[in-house]
């Protein structure tokens, strides 16, 4: 007798991930054709082809000079990062608690966060010199606010009701803000600093081509005003990718530290 | 549902995929100037007009009509990067750039063929100021010495090495130890007052705002009193452009030199294009754009007699750049020059005056 069973699924699944794997590589070969045959358009003069950047990319790594400017615009981004993410998170949890700070640094705090940064770059030269500390001082305002606003928020956010339960369980104000309170905001803070992850690093590039110039801002400006749009576009792909790599690894450390919301 | 993922993945590298098609497709229909019987330039500038770049708008708004030119301001579009503005120029929406006369031999010798037909500004009030005891080019050289400037091949880079080398120095600007790269020159004239710098190249009357407060301020060097044949900037177009339109790029260029011609004659007129054409929030006062006008006249910003793009000019500022390590050899003069659109310019002028 005949069996009514089909046979075993075909070897291509049409809802597999190997098509959507296929559909990935291919647009970004696609990509990168298009990329290459619009750059060698006599008249593409600002988009090099995609060959040309990838060689300078290599050639710049090989000269040891995307790798120096790498390690220093980590370095004030992330130094920035740590300052503006202390003071951030420290003030955020103040206004949050506090009427007073409410009252009385929270306008100031929205005034700063709508005040875009750049503009003050004339009077941070003054005030902060030119150079490495003026750079971090552009990276922690570049980024504090949006720690800062995130994390009084979250402390704004907690539902009453878990405080008046903490509270039924004649727990003390410190532990209530230590058990209560923090862990609720813990979303509220962690997406602050992974926004603030970003910001750090627009900062730092900013200030780098802003202030005195260096590592990959001093990259970007020298290969612009020496028309050598090859390096010029391979420096704003590495910053790009530098993004990428610290986003992704702000959201994979935001997603451990609250891995007990899905436990 | 991983179908439908897939798909989303793909979209948006279909949608660059597009839109780089259509970029790439051509803007034909975006040129409405140029060829036969046209009677207007779409002009990229690569920087804001300073007051001393106004004779070029003046000129052509002002005599324009009298060179068969029906030119407004909007005519010209501002950029703050040659690169941008050479792309325009390259994509079909501008004819022409005004820009870096070092910038455009770059271009060239990088197989755009652009060639200079108009002079824009020639000279600059440009200053090496020194504070702090550094007051001598060779103080510069000292591994102790901190010197703002701009990047390799920016405005003030190619001015300090031209007056290196006008004043006998072997050593560029890339040998200077100290250097800190400061884009914008009013960030430099910051540095400087503030003593975070000894030295850089700014405007002269930036080195006086600054002054009050550096310690000890001297003007080391002057760019126009060291480099007679100094030429700052000037303007380019594609060669084929040129020669389809010769006619226009020679009534457009009398035009600026008659601009060149009258304010240099005219200080008022001079004091009302910047008002009326100069990129500036605050208007200068009197005292800093008679000192302008007057440096402006005497040391020849603006070449309204002789167009100002001679072989020796062009030959100097190409050493300056070999030099630099910007470029790689002198070019031909013929080759980066439209000679004959500038001669003819000058004919229209002299038929005018």
């Amino acid at each position: 007798m005949a069996s009514t069973t089909k046979p075993a699924a075909a070897t291509f699944d049409p809802t597999g991930p190997m098509l959507m794997w296929t559909l990935r590589i291919t647009s970004v070969i696609a990509l990168l054709a298009a990329w290459e045959w619009y750059g060698r358009k006599p008249e593409s003069f600002t988009i090099a082809p995609v060959s040309e950047v990838a060689t300078a990319m290599w050639d710049g790594f090989a000269s040891g000079d995307f790798g120096r400017a790498l390690a220093g615009t980590m370095l004030t981004m992330v130094v920035g990062y740590v300052i503006a993410a202390v003071i951030g998170v420290g003030v955020g949890l103040w206004i949050g608690v506090s009427r007073y700070a409410q009252n009385t640094i929270e306008p100031l705090v929205h005034a700063g966060y709508a005040t875009p940064v750049s503009l003050l770059i004339p009077i941070l030269g003054i005030y902060t010199g030119l150079e490495l500390r003026g750079r971090i001082i552009l990276v922690v305002l570049w980024c504090v606010f949006e720690i800062l606003v995130n994390t009084s928020t979250g402390i704004k956010e907690v539902p009453p009701a878990l405080i008046d339960v903490g509270k039924s369980f004649n727990a003390s104000k410190f532990d209530l803000y230590r058990k209560v309170v923090l862990p609720a905001a813990r979303p509220y803070i962690f997406l602050g600093l992974k926004i603030g992850v970003g910001r750090a690093i627009r900062g730092a590039v900013t200030a780098e081509l802003l202030l005195s110039a260096a590592n990959l801002g001093r990259v970007l400006l020298g290969a612009q005003s020496t028309f050598d749009i090859p390096t010029l576009l391979a420096g704003i792909v590495l910053t790009m990718l530098l993004g990428l790599v610290l986003m992704r690894l702000a959201s994979l450390v935001e997603r451990r530290s609250l891995a007990y919301r899905t436990a | 549902m991983a179908r439908q993922t897939a798909f989303r993945a793909a979209v948006p590298a279909v949608a660059l995929v597009l839109v780089a098609a259509a970029c790439g497709g051509g803007d034909d229909d975006a040129s409405t100037s140029g060829g036969d019987g046209a009677t207007s330039i779409r002009v990229a500038n690569t920087s804001p007009t300073q007051p001393g770049f106004v004779p070029a708008k003046f000129g052509v708004i002002t005599y324009g009509e009298n060179f068969g030119l029906d030119m407004t301001i909007d005519d010209f579009t501002t950029f703050d990067s040659h690169a941008v503005a050479t792309q325009t120029v390259l994509s079909g929406r501008a004819d022409v750039v005004a820009g870096s006369l070092v910038s455009n031999l770059l271009l060239n010798e990088q197989g755009q063929d652009f060639k200079l037909f108009c002079p824009y500004i020639a000279q600059d009030d440009f200053v090496i100021a020194g504070a702090n005891g550094i007051d001598s080019v060779e103080d510069l050289f000292d591994p102790n010495t901190r010197v703002a400037l701009d990047s390799p091949g920016g405005a003030g880079d190619v001015i300090l090495n031209a007056m290196l080398q006008a004043l006998g120095q072997d050593q560029t600007a890339a040998d200077i130890p100290g250097i800190q790269i400061l884009e914008s020159s009013g960030l430099r004239t910051t540095a400087f007052a503030s003593g975070d710098v000894d030295a850089t190249v700014i405007h002269d009357y930036q080195y006086y705002e600054a002054a009050e407060q550096a310690t000890d301020p001297v003007i080391i060097a002057s760019l126009f009193e060291e480099v007679p044949d100094f030429v700052k900037e000037g303007h380019a177009a594609p060669a084929a452009w040129l020669e389809e339109n010769a006619e226009l790029a020679a009534n457009y260029c009398a035009a600026v030199l008659m601009g060149m011609r009258e304010l240099s004659a005219d200080y008022d007129a001079f004091v009302g294009a910047v008002e009326e054409f100069a990129d500036v929030e605050e208007m200068p006062d009197d005292e800093t754009l008679r000192a302008l006008h007057t440096s402006a006249v005497d040391y020849g910003f603006w070449p309204g007699e002789d167009g100002g793009l001679s072989e020796e000019s062009i030959t100097f500022m190409a050493e300056v750049g070999v030099k630099s390590g910007l470029l790689e050899e002198v070019p031909a003069y013929e080759d980066v020059v439209a000679v004959d659109i500038l001669e003819r310019a000058l004919e229209l002028v002299e038929e005018q005056s």
